[in-house]
């Protein structure tokens, strides 16, 4: 008996080491990104780009005006009919796995992606930290893509997202996006692409549908009113450099505080932004002005911030700062929860930013909060 | 001869097979994001029905044993029957469970029925291997489990949020406190320590063990439900089938080792490999403890068939879900007051004994 398991043990070892569904990994297209355009008849046009493994593996045959990706447009009714219609087109299987980025058109975003991203988050090949983003065409936006100074595509995709953290990039995962739409706590802000990856703009959304767009100092400010913000450089202009500004590497060492006030219907946020100069005219001195330079920082911080968020509330209805959220420690339980999520309507509350601003001076390690 | 940490470790496997499969969804289903709540209330429960046992049960032989003692082969036989009935309802989910998520997230081209009966064979091998095999088995892979969990738990730091515990009692304090009492039926299994109780050296050992269990297994359930609840908010938490390959699924370990489902995947399946091979064992133990038989290995295969047809019956997983509430709801009052029932005529007997032998 011994021997006759030993014999059908070693065969299993031998034999079953192909992968299990018969596909090798040299058989397979890398999909990296997908791009999905508005087309006709409730239809989309998708662009799959996939990896140009030739490309990306490194050799002497590697011609560096070629791009490490290939794109293919289908029209579809979703991701599954396009990649079931490109494999006609590949000699490849393409492989979904590896997906980075899904970049929707502005009309598709315009239009609501609540069906698609719930498709997303329940297929098992896209994972939830994939980026979502926002672009005039899709299909351009990818076609454009020839990363040079990462050859791997999807490397690229990642540390061109990743920089989320910092100014610039609101953060804009498939988890996040989905969550915000499935729990009504929120709603997201997903970054705007362009071929030329000119200024970073960010697509508001409310539920699923885009309702608006912040533009890049609008984006920055947002980031200092999320709590996503890891740190960053702003430059800054007051009376005394108007003709040229002072640049400042900022940090945000705690989240920003927001307080709800049902009953008397207001927003209060509390800021705290820490900041040292990195740059500034030779007959400037911030050492000697920090103080008064604080001030109108914070003034002009305050001001700003104020301004976006009562654009936000009021103009796209949307809640990209999670005040339900924040709301949500006034309650005990979710009934009560709801019950204020479906009645309040932040349009009518008041909204006051404080800003505590303090710039580090030489020979300092921080000035104290 | 088994050594008591070994014995410990099968029942601690036992419990949080449970915990990395639908258990975790019956919770939030429950109490919302104050599901780590409604499982502190339930270790605790739980503590003190097993404070009351450990009192009562002096006898260092188990229910079945017991109730052929007390009464004889009529009341042996239905509390065999009852066990026998416990251990089947707690084991048959996870038998169905775990083939359709293999092939959810590992074995997309594979057929259902192809992976259940190759589960089925493995598990069958293990139990007619013996406790010996499994439980040294068990303590070889229970440590690096233990590793991978906390590994796990810690990695996904960055990935909490405490607002989504809030509002802090979730669906309220009546659905987490009343409701919620059922859930306790997480430490059935600890029935399974009182059938193994023939292997402890004597009662007292036994005792120790289950200290031990819940040391261990109180912890590492409530940081398990509390990291799922922290990184994903109600009701989106209440909506994943196996929440725990969920919290897998969003961890990256940068370029070179990338996904962390991989080690997940080896975790759970030894997991619940041990587990099923363990519930095989003491099925087929039950049943000969119960009609008196000379050996267990030839009961093997019929347990596994049957165990594998009546895991068939729900006609999908979602079903599979509402039938466990409904099934844990069955168990667990058998499974703790069995017990309780037996503990209590072995305490009296007990004291009858040492006023006779004064």
């Amino acid at each position: 008996m011994k021997k006759i398991l030993t014999v059908i043990f070693s065969a299993a070892v031998i034999l079953m080491t192909a992968s299990c569904n018969g596909v090798e990994p040299n058989d397979l297209s890398y999909i990296v990104a997908l791009g999905i355009d508005g087309g006709e008849n409730g239809k989309y046009n998708i662009t799959i780009q996939y990896a140009n493994p030739a490309q990306i593996s490194g050799g002497e045959e590697i011609n560096l005006e070629d791009s490490g990706v290939q794109n293919v447009t289908v029209e579809a009714s979703d991701i599954y009919e396009a990649i079931a219609a490109a494999d006609l087109q590949n000699s490849k299987k393409l492989f979904l796995s590896h997906t980075k980025v899904v970049i929707f058109s502005r009309s598709v975003a315009e239009e609501g992606l609540e069906n698609m991203s719930e498709m997303f988050i329940n297929s098992e090949e896209l994972r939830p930290d994939v980026y979502l983003a926002v672009s005039e065409n899709a299909r351009e936006y990818l076609e454009s893509m020839n990363p040079e100074n990462e050859a791997n595509p999807a490397k690229y995709y990642k540390m061109f997202f990743d920089k989320d953290k910092l100014t610039g990039l609101p953060h804009g995962t498939l988890k996040v996006f989905f969550d915000g739409i499935e729990t009504g706590e929120y709603d997201t802000v997903l970054p705007v692409v362009s071929p030329e990856n000119e200024d970073a703009k960010s697509a508001v959304f409310n539920g699923g549908k885009m309702v608006g767009e912040l533009e890049r100092d609008e984006t920055e400010l947002y980031k200092f009113l999320d709590r996503d913000f890891a740190g960053g450089f702003m430059t800054l202009q007051n009376e005394d450099t108007l003709k040229k500004p002072v640049t400042i590497k900022i940090a945000q060492k705690k989240q920003p505080r927001y307080t709800i006030d049902t009953k008397n219907k207001s927003i209060h946020v509390g800021l705290t932004l820490n900041g040292s100069v990195y740059s500034a005219p030779p007959d400037y001195e911030p050492d000697e002005s920090a103080e008064e330079f604080e001030k109108k920082c914070e003034e002009h911080i305050k001001k700003e911030s104020e301004t976006l968020m009562k654009k936000v509330i009021r103009e796209y209805r949307s809640d990209i700062f999670h005040l339900d959220e924040h709301a949500k420690k006034n309650f005990w339980t979710y009934g009560d929860f709801e019950k204020y999520k479906n009645s309040v309507d932040y349009s009518e509350y008041s909204v006051t930013v404080d800003v505590k601003f303090n710039i580090k001076k030489t020979g300092m390690v921080q000035k104290e909060d | 001869m088994i050594a008591r940490k070994e014995l410990t470790l099968l029942t601690v496997t036992a419990i949080m097979a449970k915990m990395v499969l639908v258990f975790p969804k019956l919770l939030l289903s429950n109490s919302g994001s104050a599901a780590w709540i409604q499982v502190i209330y339930n270790v605790l429960c739980a503590a003190a029905v097993f404070a009351v046992i450990s009192w009562l049960y002096v006898s260092d032989k188990n229910v079945i044993e017991m109730a052929g003692e007390v009464g004889g082969k009529w009341l042996k036989i239905p509390t065999g029957l009852v066990v026998f009935a416990v251990f089947m309802i707690n084991f048959a989910l996870i038998i169905r469970v775990f083939p359709e998520t293999v092939k959810t997230v590992l074995l997309q081209n594979f057929d259902t029925n192809l992976i259940t009966l190759l589960f089925m064979g493995a598990i069958g091998v293990g139990a007619a291997l013996g406790i010996e095999a499994i439980a040294r088995v068990n303590y070889i892979f229970i440590p690096i489990i233990g590793v991978i969990l906390a590994l796990l738990i810690v990695l996904l730091v960055p990935h909490y949020n405490i607002y989504n515990l809030l509002p802090i009692l979730g669906t309220g304090a009546k659905k987490i406190f009343a409701d919620g009492f059922h859930t306790i039926s997480i430490y059935s299994d600890m029935l399974l320590l009182n059938v193994l109780l023939p292997y402890y050296k004597d009662a007292r050992e036994a005792k120790k063990s289950i200290r031990a269990v819940f040391l261990i297994t109180a912890p590492v359930t409530v940081l398990i439900i509390l990291a799922y609840c922290l990184v994903y908010p109600y009701p989106v938490s209440g909506e994943f089938m196996i929440p725990f390959y969920q919290l897998a699924r969003i961890l990256h370990l940068g370029d070179f080792l990338g996904r962390f489902e991989p080690v997940f995947q080896f975790a759970w399946s030894i997991l619940l490999l041990l587990y099923s091979a363990l519930y095989v064992f003491a099925l087929c133990r039950v049943w000969q403890m119960t009609f008196d038989l000379d050996f267990y290995r030839p009961l093997v295969f019929p347990v596994v068939i049957i165990s594998g047809a009546i895991s068939l019956l729900p006609a999908t997983l979602g079903d599979i879900v509402t039938n466990a509430e409904f099934e844990n709801k069955l168990a667990y009052p058998a499974a703790f007051l069995l017990p309780v029932i037996f503990g209590a005529i072995s305490k009296i007997r007990e004291k009858k004994r040492k006023e006779k032998s004064r």
